[in-house]
């Protein structure tokens, strides 16, 4: 199953159904991250039950130095 | 105090965390400047590099209040897609509205930035817009609900230091939200400047990040927001054009 993440294309692997999951698989589940799926703000503690579909859209995005 | 939407800061310096040398630098120039508040950008974080280290990681940022920024932005819709983003982290409710109209100059663009600051406004953010030093500009943004002005000193990043007072002090005089300087600053003599002209407080980045010893400067500025808003407090004396004598002219003793 394939997803769009962060502008690139993204092959899930088998028992990734949530982004929860996705976060899981892509060793970043500590930190603090913001996920648009389909251009949609999911809050954080939906993650759990937030399924993701094949062709999702999907941004992930965190807070760098700025000023 | 420095009051913003219905928050108050003891600090009247507030502090950029881009483009530090390391991690530690930065831990040790935030500590130094004493700031309460500090931006930040929101970027795609690099979901395919294995074993990045985190330049934010050194800092409690519970200590801190976050002003994330919409940098990145060069229409309306970006920056708000930018603002609601950060504010979905659960760490913030405030925010630096920047949307870009000239990368050359990054001169903010006004409409856009007009435009953005309404949408977030009705959507309940605390709303700083970064803008030019236009005083009507400025008025607009304030009649609408936004919370502060951040007018620039000089372009971003340039050091330029504050090239028309004039400008600002008529922003500083009939506004009635925070005046907060931000842009442009190169050294505390610029930041006092800023404070003595009756701004609110003052917004820094490069000034300190890229100085030659930024925990050394952060310091320096720290002391020159605080040297220029006594200074303005305590009301400067008037420019003439002739000398007057501090010693008494009478009772001079000549053998």
């Amino acid at each position: 199953m394939n997803i769009r993440l962060n502008g690139k294309d993204y092959a899930l692997i088998e028992g990734t159904a949530t982004l929860h999951d996705l976060l899981q698989q892509l060793a970043i589940d500590g930190k603090i991250v913001i996920i648009e799926q389909n251009r949609q703000i999911i809050d954080r503690s939906r993650y759990p039950d937030t399924a993701v579909q094949p062709g999702d859209v999907i941004e992930i995005v965190h807070f760098v130095g700025g000023g | 105090m420095l009051e913003i939407g219905g928050k108050t800061f003891a600090s009247r310096l507030l502090l950029g965390t881009g483009k530090y040398p390391d991690a530690t630098t930065q831990q040790l120039a935030v500590e130094a400047s004493g700031t309460n508040i500090l931006t930040f950008s929101v970027r795609r974080l690099d979901v395919f590099a294995k074993g990045q280290t985190d330049p934010l990681a050194a800092l409690d940022l519970s200590r801190y209040d976050l002003l994330p920024n919409t940098a990145g932005a060069k229409t309306a819709e970006e920056a708000v897609r930018l603002a609601r983003l950060a504010r979905a982290s659960g760490m913030c409710d405030m925010v630096k509205v920047e949307v870009i109209g000239c990368d050359k100059t990054l001169l903010p663009d006004p409409v856009e930035t007009l435009r953005a600051s309404e949408e977030l406004i009705k959507d309940g953010f605390i709303v700083l817009p970064y803008t030019s030093d236009d005083l009507l500009l400025a008025r607009r943004l304030e009649e609408l609900g936004c919370h502060a002005i951040m007018p620039a000193a000089s372009p971003i990043g340039s050091g330029q230091g504050i090239l028309n007072p004039l400008a600002l002090s008529f922003i500083i005089e009939q506004l009635t939200v925070p005046v907060i300087v931000d842009a442009g600053i190169g050294s505390p003599t610029d930041v006092a400047y800023a404070m003595e002209l009756g701004a609110d407080a003052v917004l820094l980045n490069s000034a300190v990040a890229h100085a030659g010893d930024p925990v050394k400067m952060a310091q320096a500025m720290k002391l020159a927001v605080e040297a220029g808003r006594l200074g303005f407090e305590a009301g400067r004396i008037e420019k003439k054009r002739y000398a007057t004598a501090s010693s008494p002219m009478t009772g001079i003793s000549r053998p």
